[in-house]
């Protein structure tokens, strides 16, 4: 998920700086577009579909948070 | 140097101990109200919740976790009392109860849904005023404001279980405090409201970014008022480039009043330890129409996403991206147009439908969509806001931030017009440009070379989290410099026309252009008008519906196709401007007169407009009546020992009207004197009769007025701006020409001719010099009594009949009728001899070259 994330959005930022708490929606890194395309690698990746109401800053504003919201979802 | 060390030890402990910060905290937000009374930010309600919030902040301050929730709904239903008192606030309270309760009954959720909507259906009939409602209709605009939206949301994430429930966190989300004050409030969403609640560790920082927050909304709204008192005009004035330029330009601008105001909220909910996101980001500067999206309104495009575009959007997915992401920004757009028209309902009583209202969103929905699908199908790398940016990325988010800004700032000034026609009309000049204009060309090339810099400055900047201590040194120095912008010693300092300008941030009330408009009942005429104007829109959500102008008051006036515009209906009574009014047989605001003066009796007409009708005071309070009082009790009027003052003013009447109220009933009631009491918009109120009267094609009885009209170019059917426009230049002449027709009416009649000069309470556009307006009824032959500074020295804010109306109140009058009094008395001789020239008709002659000066014969 961090390698997406630094591949597909943040190209050439320091790795260093996408710590695990850095907000994401709220911190405007993430807009709706960027979002659904974040959302739709998660779909692919670990074989789930989310519902419209999942797609938010309570699920995805972080990485702790997106790791957490996958592994509820693969219960 | 141990003892240093056990020194900054010791300092460090200081600063970071919790009654500290707290002084450091109270002693801002001491500042903030300091600054929110000296600049009457938001009126005196406001002025009393703010400091309801600086004590609710220090108790919360100091709480255990568990009681803060609680503490803020107990505030939060606290402030609703005390706002509305005990019996409406009640109401307002059990109204709300009652639709969070409907919310959780155990149904399933689907029953639920329906019963809410029957509840919202019987309050939006009990709102339009179809069924009578028990309590006041001053609560509906706050209860619409709660619940409208949120309700929305709230049923959205009760649906989905998005965050907890429990009676106070909905107590708080749906009364949150600062709500009872503004009507505009942001659609906070529920599911974050819950999940910020006191969940950063250290605390302090919250509340100093609620204390940044403020003083950034109050920074927003002190340049809104800036820009607000000095900048707008009509279509029109728009003679000339340069005044095209501004036309387009002030209505975008006037959104940080609504920028200012989400800032200041939502800062106070920080106060409360709700750490909500940002409501705006540098909006001025969004580089693209999505950007502009998410930039402007956060909330509302956070509650646009989650209830209706992801949705629709997977939905649609399956069906392919791009029509997924057209769609649902489609719906979208659709939503907000509805949603704004809903709000609307609830503040106003009727829905906002306005063409450029519905093409101002569906031009945007295009911009965005088409900007969407380019995004969608090139995507653009994200930042960080402490990392670096390429210098070529920077410059080209600021070209594009200042594309997105022109074609913004143009489409908004046409939503913000009267009408597309009235926006299209004001471009007539460009066609009129010539060399004269080219020195605009580098002033332009100017403010466009300022605007990229300002956006590669706020693009390029690498935002460092800041300390505790940073936070408050920056928003300590910003209130200063706001507390020095406004002190009346600082500007004393200033040439005099800045120092005009900057006098004006503390006028909180109408700019003079909206002033002299709505003196006008130019607005009522529009029915419509919505939050693109803030301030004509607070006073229409809060003034009672019997301040609408006499022209839409049926039951006490007649309007006409030509002159006058209008007229009272004789034996008509009613509630009007809060006060009863009634009028006599013969269509006056008066007691019954009969049709000759009795013998002994001195007869003066009073004519003129609104004040002179002592409009929102009682007959009896009025001028006409306490100097009517007053001379009787003095015993008359030299060898008259009675006075009779028949008071024919009606709202709205400019000097065409007169003339031909004059004609028309004034004469037949044979007066002595004709007292015609003027302002200084006197002569754009011939111009605005006259352009309305060619746009009407009505019958016009003078052919001197259908002279002026071919000499300006317009013909019968011209556009109203436009016959305006080309009326203005003329408007002495006009005015001219008005006056003499009435003093030589007044000749042949033998009847004295006199004119009032009486000042407005606050300012107004198009005003004419007073040493003009008196010249030119001296030219026509009038005796003039100038009452220039009537009410010096004064609050004009005391002296009016209500926040949003300057005409006089009772006490006003008194001090109008005072110099009236004495102005009569100053002209008594040439008043009375007029009987001596009765019989050989040569009155008035003499009297041309007199005037009183201001305060004459007092």
């Amino acid at each position: 998920m961090r390698a997406y994330i630094l591949k597909e959005f943040l190209p050439g930022e320091d790795p260093e700086q996408l710590t695990d708490s850095l907000s994401l929606i709220d911190g405007r890194i993430l807009d709706s577009l960027a979002t659904l395309r974040l959302v739709a690698f998660l779909e692919e990746a670990f074989g789930f579909e989310f519902a419209a109401h999942e797609v938010g800053a309570q699920n995805l504003d972080n990485l702790n948070l997106i790791a957490g919201f996958v592994a509820s979802k693969q219960k | 140097m141990a003892r240093t060390d056990a020194d900054t030890r010791l300092f460090a402990r200081v600063a970071d101990s919790t009654i500290f910060r707290y002084l450091v905290l109270g002693g801002q937000l001491a500042l903030v109200l300091w600054l929110i009374r000296w600049y009457k930010l938001e009126g005196q309600v406001f002025e009393k919740l703010a400091v309801l919030i600086w004590a609710g902040f220090t108790v919360n301050y100091f709480l255990p976790a568990r009681a803060r929730l609680p503490f803020f709904g107990l505030l939060s239903v606290f402030g609703i009392v005390a706002i509305f008192g005990p019996a409406q606030g009640a109401w307002l309270l059990t109204l709300g109860l009652t639709l969070i309760a409907l919310c959780h009954v155990p149904l399933p959720f689907g029953a639920r849904v329906a019963i809410v909507l029957g509840a919202g259906i019987l309050l939006a009939v009990l709102r339009s005023g179809r069924l009578a409602a028990p309590w006041s209709a001053a609560i509906w605009p706050v209860f619409g404001s709660m619940f409208a939206l949120r309700l929305v949301i709230y049923l959205y994430d009760l649906k989905h279980r998005g965050a907890p429930f429990s009676f106070w966190r909905s107590l708080a989300y749906f009364f949150m405090l600062p709500n009872a004050v503004f009507l505009l409030f942001p659609v906070v969403d529920y599911q974050t409201f819950s999940r910020t609640h006191d969940a950063e560790k250290d605390r302090t920082r919250v509340f100093q970014r609620g204390i940044d927050w403020i003083v950034r909304g109050a920074v927003h709204l002190v340049l809104y008022r800036l820009i607000y008192q000095n900048l707008p005009i009509d279509a029109s004035s728009v003679v000339d480039m340069p005044q095209l330029l501004r036309y387009l330009i002030w209505p975008f601008l006037l959104y940080l009043n609504v920028s200012g105001l989400f800032h200041l909220t939502v800062g106070m909910l920080l106060l409360f330890g709700f750490n909500l996101p940002e409501t705006h980001h540098l909006f001025y500067l969004a580089s693209s129409f999505t950007d502009f999206w998410r930039r402007i309104n956060i909330y509302w495009k956070d509650f646009m996403m989650k209830v209706f575009y992801y949705p629709a959007f997977f939905r649609l997915r399956r069906r392919g991206n791009n029509l997924a992401l057209v769609v649902g920004t489609f719906v979208v757009f659709f939503a907000t147009w509805f949603l704004h028209s809903w709000q609307f309902f609830w503040l106003r009583g009727s829905f906002l439908f306005k063409w450029n209202d519905i093409l101002f969103w569906t031009s945007l929905a295009v911009l965005v969509a088409g900007a969407v699908l380019l995004e969608a199908n090139r995507p653009m790398a994200r930042r960080l806001a402490t990392g670096e940016k390429p210098w070529g990325e920077s410059v080209r988010k600021a070209f594009g931030a200042l594309g997105v800004f022109v074609a913004i700032t143009l489409l908004w000034s046409m939503w913000s017009s009267d009408s597309v026609t009235d926006w299209a009309s004001a471009f007539a000049v460009v066609r009129q440009a010539d060399s004269g204009d080219l020195w605009l060309l580098p002033v332009v090339l100017g403010l466009a070379a300022v605007f990229l810099l300002a956006a590669l400055y706020f693009e390029r900047r690498q935002q460092k989290p800041l300390g505790f201590y940073r936070q408050v040194a920056r928003s300590g120095a910003m209130l200063l410099v706001l507390l020095l912008a406004g002190s009346y010693r600082v500007q004393s300092h200033l040439d005099k026309d800045m120092s005009v300008v900057l006098a004006r941030l503390h006028s909180p009330g109408l700019n003079p252009r909206d002033a002299a408009k709505r003196q006008r009942g130019y607005y009522e005429k529009l029915n419509d008008v919505g939050w693109e104007n803030p301030e004509l829109a607070k006073i229409y959500v809060v003034r009672p519906p019997d301040w609408d102008p006499l022209q839409y008051r049926p039951d006490l006036a007649k309007t006409n196709e030509g002159l006058p515009y209008l007229e009272l209906l004789p034996g008509a009574q009613g509630r009007f401007t809060s006060v009863a009014v009634r009028f006599n047989g013969q269509g006056m605001r008066d007691r019954e007169y009969s049709r000759q003066p009795e013998p002994r009796t001195y007869r003066i007409a009073l004519v003129g407009p609104s004040d002179a009708f002592a409009t929102g005071v009682a007959q009896e309070e009025g001028y006409e009546a306490l100097v009517e009082e007053r001379l009787n009790r003095e015993g008359g009027l030299g060898s008259y020992e009675r006075v009779e003052i028949l008071n024919f003013a009606t709202p709205g009447y400019t000097a065409l009207d007169v003339l031909a109220v004059a004609e028309r009933k004034v004469f037949a009631l044979q007066p002595h004197a004709l007292l015609y009491v003027v302002h200084v918009t006197d002569g754009q109120g011939v111009v605005s009769r006259l352009a309305q009267l060619m746009h009407t094609q009505a019958p016009v009885a003078y052919g001197g007025l259908m002279q002026f009209a071919r000499e300006a170019r317009v013909d019968p059917g011209a556009e109203e701006n436009t016959a305006a426009r080309a009326f203005t230049p003329r408007r002495e002449a006009i005015l001219s020409w008005a006056y003499r027709e009435l003093f030589e009416r007044c000749r042949s009649r033998s009847v004295v001719p006199l004119m009032a000069y009486v000042p407005l309470l606050g300012p107004r556009d198009f005003d004419l010099p007073v040493p003009t307006l008196l010249g030119i009824a001296r030219g026509a032959g009038f005796l003039t009594l100038d009452l220039s500074g009537v009410y010096g020295g004064r609050d004009p804010e005391k002296l009016q009949i209500a926040a949003w109306d300057d005409h006089p109140n009772a006490a006003g009058h008194r001090l109008v009728a005072d110099r009236l009094h004495a102005a009569i008395r100053t002209v008594e001789g040439s008043l009375w001899r007029r009987d001596e020239h009765r019989a050989d008709q040569g009155t008035g002659a003499r009297l041309h070259s007199q005037g009183v000066p201001p305060g004459g014969g007092s």
